[in-house]
Order: C-alpha cells, then sequence, then structure tokens
C-alpha cells in the first residue's frame, strides 16, 4: 500500500537552508524557524512522522515562500527527536529519507507550509555499457578522492567500497562530497540512473581534481616550508661554528661597510664595476677563506686610491717665484723652466705635466729642488729613490695571484700622496739594476710616457691609473747609465756643480742658519767670516755640492755649543784662522798650482762626479829603449788618447820647430798621471799629454798658470769636450791664470758665473798648433809667445777677457 | 499456496525482489529452529497485524509493514521521540526450500512471530 506509483499525499513541507537530503542515509536537522517548527510539530502529530524537505532557492530566506522553494523534494520519516535542554523551541532531529517527491500544490502556508506531493519513483536502472562504464569510472574516482583525503573514517570507507547499488552510492557521496546545494538539488531531480551517474562523475572529477590541486599545493607549501627551514637551520649552524672559530659576524657587516664606500668613493666607471664585481665574490666567501682577505686588500687599495682627487694648482706665478727663490740659489735655468710649466698650466689647465730629469753630481741640490718645486706649485711631494731597484715588479707590482702581492711602488707612493697630481721624484734613475727578474728601466717607459701614461696598469690593480697629471721628476748623477729610450723621455736639466762663490752665499744663505739652529744656538751666537767660509769650502771640502760643507759647518756649530753649554762665552765669530782649532788639519788640499813646472808636465782638467777637477800629465823620455808606457789607472780613451798625442808630435816634427821624431825615435816614452790610484779615462785630456810631449821635446815647460783641456785628433784638430763649466771653476781653485779650451765650448762659458771667470783668462784654440804657444813657455831664445797664425778676424790668442757682464771676445 | 491467520497478509512471489524505493527501518528478529520448521520472532510492537506484509519466495522470507503513532492525540505535542514509526522492512534468508512451507503467523506481547512448518 505504501508502493505505489505516482501515489499522491499531503506533507508538511520542511524548507531546508543550504543542503538537500537524498533519500538514503540519516541526517540531523536543527529546527529553529517558526515555519519550520511548525511543519516539524505537525508532522510529529501524524502516525506515520513523515515529513517533506525542500531545499530552498536562497539560503539567507528567513521566511520563504512557495516560489522560493525547489519543486523537488524527499520524503523523511522523523526517527529520534528531542528539544534543546535550554531552548524549548528549538527542535533537534535526525530524519531519514524515504523517497523522492514532487510538489503538486502548496495546500496551506501558515502556520506551515503544506503541499500535496507527488512520490516520484527512485531512478530507473539500466544495465547499459554506458551505466556500467560510469560506474566503474566513479569507483575509480571514489578510490583516488579517498587516497587523497587524509582524515576519512574508516567506516565511510567501508560504505563506500562495500555499496553494491550505484544510486545509493550516488546519493551518498552527494552528501558526503562539498557540492553547492543546486548541484545536490540536480542530483535528487535526476529520474534516471545515467543521469544521477553522469552528475555524479562530472562532480567527481572536478572534486578529484580539486583535491589534487590541494594536495599538490600543500605539498609545494611544505616543500618550500622545508627548505626554508633547512636552510635556516644551515645558517644558524654555520653561525655559531664561525662564533666557535672567534670570527663573529662582522662579515655581512664588513661587506656592507665596503659597499657604503664603494658608493661614496669617486671612481671612474670601469674602476666601479671592478670593484662591485670583486666586492660580490667576496660577499659569498666565509671569512676564512684565503681568497676573502685577497680582496678585502684589494678592495681597500681600489678604494684608497686618488682616482680623481686632485689637489688645485696654485697659479700664482710670483708666489712660485719666491718659494723658488726662498729655497734655492741661484739655478736660474730650472726656475725659469718651472715658471714656465706654471703659466702654461694656468694658460692651459689640460697640458701634460713634463717630465724632468736633473742631473748633477751629488748635493747640488736636486732633491730639494723637487721639494721646492712642489711648494711652489702647492703640491704634494712623493719621493721614491730607484737606486739599487732590479725588479720590475717593484715599480709595476705583483700579480694578485701571487700571495703577499702588493702594488707598486708608483701605485703606492700615490695612495701615500692621496691625490692624483703630486710632484713625484724618481730619485737616482742612473743607479737603477737590471737582472733576470725584468728591467725596471723598462717599466719605467710606460710611467714616464706622457702618450700612454694616463692609462698606466699596475700589474696588481689591473685597473688603468691616470699618471698623466703627476709632475715626475726623476734625478741621476750621471746620464750615461740610463738606458737611450728612457733618456728620450724625459727633459734634462744639468745641475753642475757650485762655484766657491756660489757656495759661499748658500752657506750664508742657508746652511749656516740651519746648523746654528740644529745646534741650539742663536745666530747673535755664532758668526762666520766670509773668509773662514771659503776656508772651509776649499780646504776641509771637495764637492760639486755643499753636503760636505754642511758637514762641516755643522761640526763648527757643535763646537761652538759644547763651549757655550759650558759657559766658556757668548759670542763667537770663527775666523779662517781658528778653523784648525775646530776642523783640525784641512782635509784636502787640491792641486795646486804648482810654482815651476818641470819640461814634460802639464796641468790637464777634468771632471769627476765631485765636479771638475786638476789634473797633472808627467811625460818623461826613457832614453836607449823604444816604446810607450802609460800609467796612473788609465782607462782605454785616454791611452788611444795618448798614442794619438805621440802620434801627432811625431808626425808633425818638422811644422813644430823642435825635433820630436829623433827623440822618440831614441827614447821610450813614459806618461803618469797622478793620482795613481784613481782610475781616469776620457779624451779630455788629449791637449795636456800633447802639451806634456810638447814640452818633454822641447824642453820649453808648460806654463805653471795654465790648465788645459780637449780632445786632439791626429790631423791636430782640438775637439769640444763636456763639464768645462767644473773644470773651469776647477781651475780657479787650483789658483790658475789661464785656462785654455776648444773654440767649440765657446757657448760652455755663459754658464760659468762671471765672477769666477772675473780674474780667468780663457783662451780658446781649434787646433794643436795653436794650442802649444799657449801652453809652452817661451823658449829660450827670448821670444815671448809663439807666433799665431790670425784667423777669422779673431784677436790673436783668441783672448777672453771677461771684465763683466757676458762673456765676450 | 497461501495461508491465512490473524489478518496478516502472506503472499508468494518469484524469486525476483522489488526493491522499496528509499531505506526503511528494520526491525529487530530471532530465529528459533523447532522440531517441525522454523519460528521468527520480530520485535514489532505496536503495529497491526493487518499493516504487516509477509512475502515469501524460494530462498527468502520479506517481512514489511508500517507502524503507526495511535496513541498521539490531537492538543497533544512530543517533547521526545525514539520510536521509529512509519515503513519497515526484512529480508530474511531461511536455510532450505521454502517453497512447500505452510506459515503460520501469530501476534503475541507485542511480537509478531512466524511459524515456518516444513513439509
Amino acid at each position: 500500500m505504501t508502493e505505489t506509483e505516482n501515489k499522491i499525499l499531503e506533507l508538511p513541507i520542511l524548507p531546508l537552508r543550504n543542503t538537500v537530503i537524498f533519500p538514503s542515509g540519516i541526517t540531523p536537522l536543527t529546527v529553529g524557524r517558526p515555519l519550520s517548527l511548525a511543519a516539524a510539530e505537525a508532522a510529529l502529530a501524524t502516525e506515520e512522522k513523515l515529513l517533506g524537505v525542500v531545499a530552498q532557492r536562497e539560503d539567507n530566506e528567513a521566511e520563504p515562500t512557495p516560489d522560493n522553494l525547489y519543486k523537488t523534494g524527499t520524503v523523511v520519516v522523523i526517527n529520534r527527536m528531542m528539544r534543546s535542554p535550554g531552548a524549548e523551541e528549538v527542535l533537534h532531529l535526525i530524519v531519514q529519507g524515504q523517497e523522492r517527491f514532487r510538489i503538486v500544490g502548496f495546500t496551506e502556508q501558515t502556520p506551515y507550509l503544506k503541499a500535496r506531493v507527488e512520490i516520484l519513483p527512485e531512478p530507473t536502472r539500466e544495465k547499459t555499457p554506458e551505466v556500467e562504464a560510469l560506474q566503474r569510472n566513479i569507483q575509480v574516482l571514489v578510490q583516488k578522492a579517498l587516497s587523497l583525503l587524509p582524515n576519512v573514517p574508516p567506516e565511510i570507507r567501508n560504505i563506500i567500497v562495500q555499496a553494491d547499488d550505484a544510486v545509493r552510492l550516488a546519493y551518498f557521496l552527494g552528501s558526503v562530497l562539498d557540492l553547492t546545494t543546486p548541484q545536490e538539488q540536480a542530483l535528487l531531480e535526476a529520474d534516471t540512473e545515467s543521469e544521477l551517474l553522469h552528475l555524479m562523475h562530472t562532480y567527481l572529477t572536478r572534486e578529484v581534481e580539486v583535491l589534487e590541486i590541494r594536495s599538490k599545493i600543500a605539498n609545494q607549501a611544505q616543500e618550500e616550508l622545508g627548505k626554508a627551514q633547512r636552510d635556516y637551520i644551515l645558517r644558524e649552524q654555520m653561525k655559531q661554528i664561525q662564533k666557535e672559530l672567534g670570527e663573529g659576524e662582522s662579515d655581512q657587516a664588513e661587506a656592507q661597510l665596503l659597499r657604503e664606500r664603494i658608493e661614496k668613493a669617486e671612481l671612474p666607471d670601469e674602476v666601479r664595476a671592478e670593484a662591485e664585481r670583486e666586492l660580490k665574490r667576496l660577499e659569498r666567501l666565509p671569512a676564512a677563506a684565503p681568497d676573502y682577505h685577497v680582496i678585502r686588500t684589494y678592495l681597500d687599495w681600489i678604494l684608497d686610491l686618488p682616482w680623481r682627487k686632485s689637489t688645485e694648482e696654485a697659479l700664482d706665478l710670483n708666489n712660485a717665484q719666491g718659494v723658488l727663490d726662498e729655497d734655492h740659489y741661484d739655478l736660474e735655468e730650472i726656475k725659469q723652466r718651472i715658471l714656465e710649466h706654471l703659466a702654461v698650466i694656468k694658460l692651459n689647465p689640460k697640458t701634460k705635466a713634463p717630465i724632468l730629469c736633473f742631473v748633477g753630481p751629488p748635493g747640488v741640490g736636486k732633491t730639494s729642488l723637487g721639494q721646492s718645486i712642489a711648494r711652489a706649485m702647492d703640491r704634494k711631494f712623493e719621493r721614491m729613490s730607484l737606486g739599487g731597484m732590479r725588479d720590475e715588479a717593484e715599480l709595476r707590482g705583483h700579480r694578485r695571484t701571487y700571495i703577499g702581492a702588493m702594488p707598486g711602488r708608483i701605485i703606492q707612493a700615490l695612495r701615500r700622496a692621496s691625490v692624483n697630481n703630486p710632484v713625484m721624484m724618481l730619485d737616482e734613475v742612473d743607479k737603477l739594476g737590471m737582472d733576470f727578474r725584468g728591467d725596471p728601466a723598462s717599466a719605467l717607459l710606460e710611467v714616464l710616457d706622457p702618450a700612454q701614461n694616463f692609462s698606466f696598469r699596475d700589474h696588481y690593480l689591473d685597473l688603468p691609473f691616470d699618471l698623466s697629471k703627476v709632475f715626475f721628476i726623476a734625478t741621476a748623477n750621471t746620464l750615461s747609465p740610463i738606458p737611450a729610450a728612457l733618456r728620450d723621455r724625459m727633459e734634462i736639466i744639468r745641475l753642475s756643480g757650485y762655484t766657491e762663490e756660489e757656495k759661499l752665499h748658500i752657506a750664508k744663505r742657508y746652511l749656516i742658519p740651519r746648523q746654528i739652529k740644529e745646534s741650539g744656538l742663536t745666530e747673535e751666537q755664532v758668526h762666520f767670516t766670509d773668509e773662514a767660509v771659503q776656508g772651509i769650502i776649499s780646504r776641509y771640502t771637495r764637492e760639486a755640492g755643499v753636503r760636505q760643507l754642511e758637514r762641516s759647518l755643522g761640526s763648527v756649530a757643535r763646537k761652538i755649543a759644547l763651549k757655550v753649554a759650558k759657559s766658556e762665552g757668548d759670542v763667537f765669530t770663527v775666523t779662517d784662522a781658528e778653523l784648525e782649532d775646530y776642523l783640525g788639519h784641512e782635509m784636502f788640499f787640491h792641486e795646486m798650482a804648482r810654482q815651476q813646472l818641470p819640461a814634460g808636465v802639464a796641468t790637464g782638467l777634468a771632471v769627476t762626479d765631485m765636479g771638475g777637477e786638476v789634473l797633472f800629465v808627467e811625460a818623461t823620455l826613457l832614453p836607449g829603449s823604444k816604446g810607450l808606457t802609460l800609467t796612473g789607472q788609465l782607462g782605454d780613451v785616454m791611452q788611444e788618447s795618448a798614442k794619438a798625442a805621440l802620434s801627432y808630435l811625431w808626425s808633425h816634427t818638422h811644422e813644430l820647430g823642435f825635433d820630436c821624431a829623433e827623440k822618440f825615435e831614441n827614447s821610450a816614452v813614459h806618461i803618469h798621471v797622478p793620482a795613481g790610484a784613481t782610475p781616469k779615462d776620457g779624451p779630455s785630456a788629449g791637449v795636456a799629454i800633447v802639451s806634456a810631449l810638447a814640452s818633454l821635446c822641447s824642453g820649453r815647460p808648460v806654463r805653471s798658470d795654465t790648465a788645459m783641456t780637449g780632445e786632439i785628433t791626429l790631423s791636430g784638430l782640438v775637439l769640444p769636450v763636456g763639464g768645462i763649466k767644473g773644470k773651469v771653476l776647477a781651475a780657479r781653485r787650483s789658483g790658475m791664470k789661464r785656462v785654455v779650451l776648444p773654440k767649440k765650448n765657446e757657448p760652455d762659458l755663459k754658464d760659468i758665473p762671471e765672477e769666477a771667470l772675473r780674474d780667468l783668462e780663457v783662451r780658446l784654440v781649434e787646433r794643436i798648433d795653436e794650442l802649444l804657444p799657449q801652453t809652452l813657455t817661451p823658449g829660450g831664445d827670448g821670444q815671448e809667445e809663439m807666433p799665431i797664425p790670425e784667423r777669422d778676424g779673431v784677436t790673436a790668442g783668441n783672448e777672453v777677457r771677461v771684465e763683466s757682464g757676458q762673456a765676450s771676445h | 499456496m497461501m495461508s491465512r491467520s490473524k489478518k496478516v497478509f502472506i503472499e508468494r512471489i518469484s524469486s525476483e525482489y522489488h526493491r522499496p524505493s528509499g531505506p526503511l527501518w528494520q526491525p529487530a528478529v530471532d530465529i528459533y529452529r523447532c522440531p517441525d520448521g522454523w519460528k521468527i520472532k520480530f520485535d514489532l510492537a505496536g503495529v497491526k497485524p493487518d499493516d504487516i506484509h509477509v512475502l515469501i519466495s524460494d530462498d527468502k522470507l520479506i517481512v514489511r509493514g508500517v507502524r503507526r503513532d495511535t496513541v498521539i492525540t490531537e492538543g497533544w505535542s512530543y517533547h521526545q521521540l525514539e520510536i521509529t514509526y512509519s515503513r519497515f522492512e526484512r529480508i530474511l534468508k531461511i536455510p532450505g526450500d521454502l517453497s512447500n512451507t505452510e506459515i503460520q503467523s501469530e501476534s503475541r506481547d507485542g511480537w509478531f512471530i512466524l511459524h515456518l512448518k516444513c513439509a
């Protein structure tokens, strides 16, 4: 009787929010809305406790009207009912779905909805292959879903696995799955098994997809979390390890600090890029790595170098002149050169700095001149001594691959100067060594070439540094050891020795005040007479410069300081006579003009590192023997020069007026040049040798007041030689009255201070036959001097008598 | 072959079973073996014999029916409900052939008892 198809019933209708009840399973319901309460009460009052439940279309409708309800619902039987302990007006029901129905029409709407419903049959079972396939697929999908859901109770698992009826399983899944109300309603409204299973299949597929994605996301999240956690733990461990090793946590801070410094530093683009690249490497390294400190030091070097920092040029020419004059006496040519350069810089700031090379004997003020140039230009002064440097790497640095590599001296000096335009003095370039480690002179070529040095590459830095603003000054004592290529790059400025007058000035202006001060005395307490200073210069020193002079002055000053300290007096005047008390016996005595020269002795002039010097050439005949003996440590050139002299005289014996040939035929000749222990070389003694030999042959002594220098040739020419200034000064110092020089050396006389020439008679000769009358004393025939042929309108004897002003003739 | 006692409707059906639409509640059952066959006792208190329907096929015994609340009266309302009403169904498999059995039914003290006499 209950099992009638399309049976019509009249049932109280309970609107459901958010859910659909399927004709299977047991569902708990809580009823609180008045409409629903009334419907539930009405159902309970019937014999069979049947209730129709229909889903609401709008969940938030509190008082749903028939229009708001789906038309298809489920007949449920109320299995259990109880009232809430606190609130009587809330019912808790447990209902079991029985059959589907379709609402035919509502019969009542108050106090509850009541409708006539037509009971719908169960979806018709079909045994088609399609249904079969859908069933199996659903089973597979369900298994998949179960494997993806972590916490499915085993009861549900069993129900699903053991379900033998596809429709029941679909209804069950519909209530279990997280479906929307319209989806659930569609399941409920399905009239055939295939329709129902199709819907279920769609829902399940989607559900499984969602589950899969969810599980993937969850896995990923877990994976990411796992990795982050792992990194964190490892980092923490590393920190602990570093702490244990006492390395602290400063690396990151250090890298950060370096980064800030790089940002602030004024670096050229290329340098900045390199610095940043190195910094990145540094950040990746632990502080304990050996490379860490290499990179760290390298970055420090980059940051410390004055890539763009310059000192402002002081372009006040008058001030510069003042500074130069204040520091150095005379040296007009050099001062002029500096001032010219300053003037050029003033007009064209982009001009390249000159590269000067001061050549001169020690103590003439080459180094201090560099300092005053820096002072005059208001630039920093950096000095490096190249003496004895043998390794190219010392100049240009070692590559960073070597342990303990450092930049070269040039870059180091620039860091010290901390500006890129210092005056840089390369001292003693003539004393550069050279061996298998390389040739530092060649490395200097790049440094000193204005065409290349704007991008000087130090091996260590391996970045181009602009050296073109650096004012390079090289110094050397002699030019000859300097390789030609290097010499060619520099502007050579010669500083020859000072004259005694100059020394006197220097002593009075600089040395004496300085030494008095250093001895703790005042200028009022000590006074040097000019004669005393000259005495020191001539008898206690022998030098082109003034170092020995300064030491001697210092020594005198100290002895006076001792007396002052012992209260033996207050004011002291040092006179020439007292010098022996202060300085002991005279240290040197120059080869002074000999009062009377025997035949065969001539006074020559030589130049040494210490300045000019007088030397004597002695010749003697050894009758009964043959040949030429040369003694006195003569070099090859000088020996050849002696041979040339002998040959000239021998071959020209008829023109000379005395017979050389006969003497040379019958006797050997011995030439000796004292001081025998000092090696001597060079061609400039030629005229002295020829004079000595001529004197020997003629028996006429060489004039004792005449000194001479010059190279000779076999054809009788007198060729020019170097060091004229030093030689002339030496001649004067030795008390000579006359000097015979090659005619071609005439321009050199301009270099000689006028006071040095004052009491000196200078004779210029072009040929040996002009020379001999000037050097030999008149013969016994009473002839004053040998006749000299007139030539080129030059007065006989080519005498140059300097009265005042420029040398003239 | 049909027997009736006390208005209980007993029907012999073919072995093909017609499933009811929707799940129904199942009364508890005791089954006894006795010398002449089977006695089957259903816990069906409050069910009128008229409302019980017994179906029998070759190997199955099906008891279905409706329990109605005949106590409730106009003006009462429920405070608590624990007894399940409405339709029920119980399908039993009894060993042996049921085709020639004689079935008698009896209602006693709220039990519904079926007596299956095997020939």
